[in-house]
């Protein structure tokens, strides 16, 4: 007789047609029956630690990508990227200057802003001389307008 | 009322697995500055930026005690705030005019490793900065702006690569005021720092840490919730090329792009400093 309306899923020990030796019944008793108490995840479940293939043991990392732990954290940066990147960056740091302090501890914001007027005087072609004459004379907010203003398409 | 926040910096070279005292960053120091004595100072928050996991340690004989003190792990390549993170309220370590902090790190045996402290200064004499509360910035702010920088750390350890607030884009308005909310930065280091006569020429700042963005990006104004005092820094555009960003990282310096969320306020809203 076909039944139009099951009262459980095949395989389920409460059906009416329940054969524990069918494949339906070794199925259900895959997904259901758990000796070890109760499960994380259902059967095959992607995180599941008895799901082949799963990824549990793959650790996970702050900024890493776990597929690919030969990335850079954080940039995923290949690792010549990686490596050409702090080429740059120790490059320009040699160049870069200290902020330029009081002996008090202040920051001595007024030395910072000259300076600042100063090479960009010198970018246009003066030399340092010149080009602190010229900050004196035109005053740094000026200069420093001039510059952001120049810098803004760039 | 001389209203001051200042954030210190310093570095340990190859501390390794030895709790080393930190260096601090030229001419600043960890020791409290003068202040009067009835008006509290107060340690406000400490972070470090570690290339390999080590210990922050920060000890004197007039906190809890001189051995261990207030220690804490630090994780890797994560500047993130160690004590009072400013995402609730946060208990403020109190501290003493004049007391020499020890601050100690450990971490690499091969790396300049970096930290940094900050201190809230409820009247400190000779420095006057500007600061306000939420609700001020609630009544007054009117529109959100940003100021993009770039900085070319320096790879000794130290403050450097200070730039203008106007060095990329000239866009505030002439002579208004602008609470510093907080700010963002693309790349890892220890402490992003502003500092303007606004502020009396002290440094402040937050965390170098690109990943907490959330964070940083409110910094001023957590911090000022957290704590319950006010501390969102308040600037005027007319000392624009006078008030300088500038990085503190390792040796391995970096360009920082830097990103300040300020709000313009309503003209007259902030009184001038030391009022």
């Amino acid at each position: 007789m076909a039944i139009t309306e099951r009262d459980f899923p095949k395989g389920h020990p409460k059906a009416a047609d329940y054969d524990p030796k069918s494949p339906d019944a070794v199925e259900w008793a895959r997904k259901n029956i758990h000796p070890m108490g109760e499960r994380d995840f259902p059967v095959d479940h992607p995180k599941a630690l008895d799901t082949p293939g799963n990824k549990n043991h793959v650790p996970i990392r702050a900024g890493e990508d776990p597929d690919r732990p030969e990335l850079e954290a954080h940039t995923g940066a290949t690792e010549e990227v990686a490596a050409a990147r702090r080429a740059y960056d120790a490059s320009i740091a040699a160049s870069a200057k200290e902020t330029p302090t009081l002996e008090d501890g202040r920051v001595n914001t007024a030395k910072i802003a000259e300076d600042a007027a100063v090479q960009f005087v010198m970018k246009q072609g003066h030399d340092e001389e010149a080009a602190r004459k010229i900050v004196r004379e035109q005053g740094i907010d000026q200069i420093l307008a001039a510059k952001a203003t120049l810098q803004a398409g760039e | 009322m001389g209203r001051a926040m200042e954030l210190v910096a310093g570095f340990a070279t190859n501390p390794g697995a030895t709790l080393t005292t930190l260096t601090p960053s030229t001419n600043t120091s960890f020791t409290v500055r003068g202040t009067d004595t009835t008006k509290p100072t107060w340690l406000a928050s400490a972070f470090a930026f570690n290339g390999t996991a080590g210990e922050l340690v920060i000890k004197s004989p007039r906190l809890h005690d001189n051995v261990q003190g207030i220690r804490n792990r630090v994780t890797a390549a994560f500047t993130t705030p160690l004590i009072s993170t400013p995402y609730q309220y946060a208990f403020l370590q109190r501290l003493f005019a004049q007391d020499n902090l020890t601050v100690q790190l450990s971490g690499g045996a091969a790396e300049l490793d970096n930290a940094a402290i900050i201190i809230l200064y409820e009247d400190l004499a000779g420095v006057a900065g500007r600061f306000i509360d939420i609700p001020t910035l609630t009544k007054s702010g009117l529109n959100y702006v940003t100021a993009e920088v770039t900085v070319v750390a320096v790879a000794t350890g130290n403050f450097g690569g200070a730039v203008a607030i106007n060095s990329t884009f000239d866009t505030l308005k002439a002579n208004t005021d602008y609470a510093i909310v907080g700010g963002m930065t693309d790349t890892r280091g220890c402490a992003v720092g502003i500092t303007g006569v606004d502020l009396g020429n002290l440094r402040v700042g937050f965390p170098a840490e690109p990943t907490l963005r959330d964070l940083t990006n409110d910094w001023f104004v957590n911090l000022t919730a957290a704590v319950g005092k006010p501390y969102i820094p308040v600037i005027n555009s007319a000392n624009k090329s006078a008030i300088t960003i500038d990085v503190n990282t390792n040796g391995a310096g970096g360009t920082y792009i830097i990103n300040l969320l300020l709000v313009e306020m309503a003209p007259g809203a902030v009184p001038a400093a030391g009022q």
